[in-house]
C-alpha cells in the first residue's frame, strides 16, 4: 500500500494531531465536525490516550485548559455555536498562558445557523472572541495536507509561545475527502515546560501555579505587557501566505481556506484568457500576513476580497493596503459556497472586462 | 439482469467515506440504462450519517436522467436528522421498480436498514459493500471483517457481494485497484463474499478490465465534487 491514506479532512486533522503527540482530547459533538470527536474517541485509547465527550463545551474547554496546565498536548474541537462557549475558557487560557490546539469547523450563522459551510467567524478568532487583550494564533488551511502539516506545527507553536492556536477550518473543509500522507516533520526547538503543574517531586519544593486572577492592577499590567511583548514577537516570526500568479498581477485576489481553492480556479480560468490576475492566500489569520501584501503591492492596482462571509477579512485587508489601493469585496452567506464563475465576473467587472 | 446486480434491490454499504454515493448513483444509472423506460427506477437517501456529498444534493441532475430520488423533503434535506420519508417502504414492496439505496456510512449509518427488514426478505436483494482499502479501519483483511459483521448486526440483513473501489481519488492508478482486489480476494477466501464489480474512473476503466478481466467493471461518472473542481480535475489547482 501507498504511504498516502484518503481521509476525511475531520479524520485527518484528528490524525496529524495525534501523530504530533497529542494525548487527550475534550470535546462535545457538534456538526459539521463530528467525525474529528469520532475519529479522537476511536483512535486515542489505540496510542495510551484519552477521549472524554464533556457534558458540555464549557466543560470540554475547562478540560483542556487542565491537561494543557499539566504539560500535555491536548486538543478540543467544535464548530462556530460551540466555540462561541468555549471563549470564556480560551481567554482564561490565553491569560493563563497554556498550550493548546483548537479546531473551529465553521458553519454558517449567527446563531445556530446551518450545518453547511461558512467563514462568518474570522472576527471572533483574530479579534479575540473572548475577553481581554490576548491573541490566538490562527491558522487556516486550504486542503488536507495543509491541514495536517499545519495541525502538526499548531502544536509546536503553542508549546513555544504557551498560546493556544486555533485550526480554522470549514464545513466543506471538514467534509471533504483527499489523500493526504503523514510525513515526518522537523519539530521545533522548544522549552521544558518547567511551568506545569506536574507535582511537587522535581522542583525541589517550588510549587507552579496555573492562574490568570491577577489582582493587583501594577502587577496585571505587568502580565499584560508581557503577553503584547510576546504578541509582537509572534507576529514577526509566524506570518504565513500563499502567492500565486502574483508577479504580474494587476489584480490580487485575496481569499483563505476552501474560498480560495475556489478563487484558483477562477484564477486559472482568467489568466487562460490573459487576464493578470494573482491570488494572496493568507495561512496564518493572525498575525495577519502584511509582509506578503508588501511583496505584491509594487504591481497591484486593485485588491478583490473573497469570502463565506459578508465581509470581515476584508477589514484587515484595508488596514493593510492602508487606502494605497482599491479594495473590493465579494461575499456570499448562509451556507453558500461561492463559484468560480461568480468569483471571475467580479475580477472582470473590476477589470472593466466587458 | 445484468453482471453488476442479480435482484431488484441494490442495497449499497460500507465504511464512511467508501464512496458508497458514487458507486449508488452510478448504479442507478446502470439500471436505468439497461432497463426500459417504463421500469421506474428509484435512488433511495437513507443517509443519515453524512451532512454533505449526499444523493439528494444532485437531485434535480438525476431525475433530469429519469432516477427517482427518495430523500427527506423541505427543510429536512438540509439537516441532520435522523427523518426518512415512508416513501422508502413503498419503493422496497413495489416489484416493479429497480432501486438502488445509499445506507449512511459505518454501522452507525446502517442501523436504519434494520427498519426495513421486514420489506427485505433474504434472497430479495443484492447488499454490497464498497471497500476503499485506502482509507483508515479498512486498510486490512481484518479491520473488513469487523465491519461486515458490525454492518450485518446493526441492519440486521446478510451482505452478499463486494464492490472494490480502491482509490485516491485524482492520483488512482490501475495496480491500486489490483492491490485492493489481491486483499479482496483473501477476504472473499474467509468469508465466501464475492466481488461484484470494480468502480473507477472512465480513464482508468479500460486498464482495469485488462488486469482483472473476470470482474465487471462499473465505470464512475463523478457527481459528489468539490466546488472548485473543473470536469475530471477533482483537486482543482491545488
Amino acid at each position: 500500500m501507498k504511504q498516502r491514506v484518503l481521509m476525511k479532512g475531520n479524520e485527518a486533522i484528528a490524525e496529524a494531531a495525534i501523530r504530533a503527540g497529542c494525548r487527550f482530547f475534550f470535546g462535545y459533538p457538534i456538526t459539521p465536525q463530528n467525525e474529528l470527536p469520532e475519529y479522537m474517541s476511536r483512535r486515542l485509547p489505540e496510542v495510551g490516550g484519552t477521549f472524554v465527550q464533556a457534558e458540555s463545551e464549557v466543560s470540554a474547554i475547562n478540560m483542556v485548559y487542565g491537561a494543557a496546565g499539566a504539560g500535555a498536548r491536548v486538543m478540543t474541537s467544535s464548530s462556530s455555536p460551540g466555540i462561541s462557549l468555549k471563549q470564556e475558557g480560551i481567554s482564561y487560557m490565553a491569560g493563563a498562558q497554556l498550550p493548546a490546539v483548537i479546531v473551529n469547523i465553521v458553519r454558517g450563522g449567527p446563531g445556530l445557523g446551518s450545518i453547511q459551510p461558512g467563514q462568518g467567524d474570522y472576527f471572533q478568532s483574530v479579534k479575540g472572541g473572548g475577553h481581554g487583550d490576548y491573541r490566538l494564533v490562527v491558522l487556516a488551511p486550504a486542503n488536507l495536507q495543509e491541514a495536517v502539516d499545519l495541525v502538526t506545527e499548531a502544536f509546536d507553536i503553542a508549546d513555544l509561545y504557551r498560546n493556544p492556536v486555533l485550526i480554522l477550518g470549514d464545513g466543506l473543509l471538514g467534509q471533504m475527502m483527499e489523500p493526504v500522507e503523514f510525513r515526518q516533520s522537523t519539530p521545533r526547538e522548544l522549552p521544558a515546560k518547567d511551568w506545569a503543574t506536574t507535582g511537587l517531586r522535581n522542583h525541589n519544593g517550588h510549587k507552579n501555579v496555573i492562574n490568570s486572577l491577577v489582582l493587583h492592577a501594577i502587577d496585571l499590567e505587568a502580565h499584560n505587557i508581557h503577553l503584547q511583548e510576546k504578541y509582537a514577537l509572534i507576529k514577526v516570526a509566524e506570518q504565513k501566505a500563499e502567492l500565486l500568479h502574483c508577479d504580474d498581477a494587476e489584480l490580487v485576489v485575496v481569499a483563505y481556506g476552501s474560498t480560495a481553492r475556489i478563487v484558483k480556479t477562477a484564477i486559472a480560468q482568467l489568466r487562460d484568457q490573459g487576464h493578470r490576475v494573482g491570488l494572496l492566500r493568507p495561512i496564518s489569520l493572525w498575525p495577519f500576513p502584511e509582509d506578503a501584501f508588501a511583496k505584491v503591492m509594487p504591481v497591484a492596482k486593485n485588491f478583490l476580497c473573497v469570502e463565506m462571509s459578508a465581509g470581515q477579512m476584508v477589514e484587515d485587508v484595508k488596514l493593510v493596503v492602508n487606502g494605497a489601493r482599491p479594495v473590493h469585496f465579494y461575499g456570499r452567506m448562509g451556507g453558500i459556497v461561492p463559484t468560480p464563475n461568480e468569483i471571475a465576473t467580479q475580477v472582470l467587472q473590476i477589470m472593466g472586462v466587458k | 439482469m445484468n453482471s453488476l446486480w442479480h435482484h431488484r434491490v441494490s442495497i449499497i454499504t460500507g465504511s464512511y467515506g467508501s464512496g458508497k454515493t458514487e458507486v449508488a448513483i452510478n448504479l442507478s444509472l446502470a439500471k436505468r440504462s439497461f432497463y426500459g423506460s417504463e421500469t421506474s427506477v428509484s435512488l433511495i437517501d437513507a443517509d443519515i450519517v453524512n451532512l454533505y456529498f449526499r444523493s439528494r444534493d444532485k437531485f434535480e441532475e438525476l431525475a433530469k436522467r429519469g432516477i427517482h430520488v427518495i430523500a427527506p423533503a423541505g427543510d429536512l434535506r438540509h439537516a441532520d436528522l435522523p427523518a426518512l420519508p415512508a416513501s422508502i417502504s413503498g419503493s422496497l414492496r413495489d416489484t416493479q421498480q429497480q432501486v438502488v439505496l445509499d445506507v449512511g456510512g459505518d454501522p452507525a449509518g446502517a442501523t436504519v436498514l434494520g427498519r426495513y427488514q421486514a420489506d427485505l426478505p433474504e434472497g430479495s436483494y443484492d447488499m454490497i459493500l464498497v471497500v476503499n482499502p485506502y482509507r483508515p479501519y479498512t486498510d486490512s483483511v481484518d479491520a473488513m471483517q469487523r465491519l461486515i459483521s458490525a454492518i450485518e448486526s446493526k441492519s440486521r440483513l446478510r451482505i452478499t457481494a463486494l464492490c472494490n473501489n480502491s482509490n485516491l481519488m485524482g492520483f488512482t492508478t490501475p495496480e491500486d485497484l489490483l492491490r485492493g482486489q489481491d486483499l479482496l480476494g483473501e477476504l472473499e477466501a474467509r468469508t465466501g463474499l464475492p466481488t461484484a464489480f470494480v468502480s473507477c474512473v472512465p480513464a482508468i476503466a479500460p486498464a482495469v478490465s485488462v488486469m482483472l478481466p473476470n470482474i465487471p467493471v462499473l465505470p464512475l461518472g463523478l457527481y459528489m465534487l468539490p466546488p472548485w473542481a473543473t470536469g475530471n480535475n477533482y483537486a482543482g489547482e491545488v
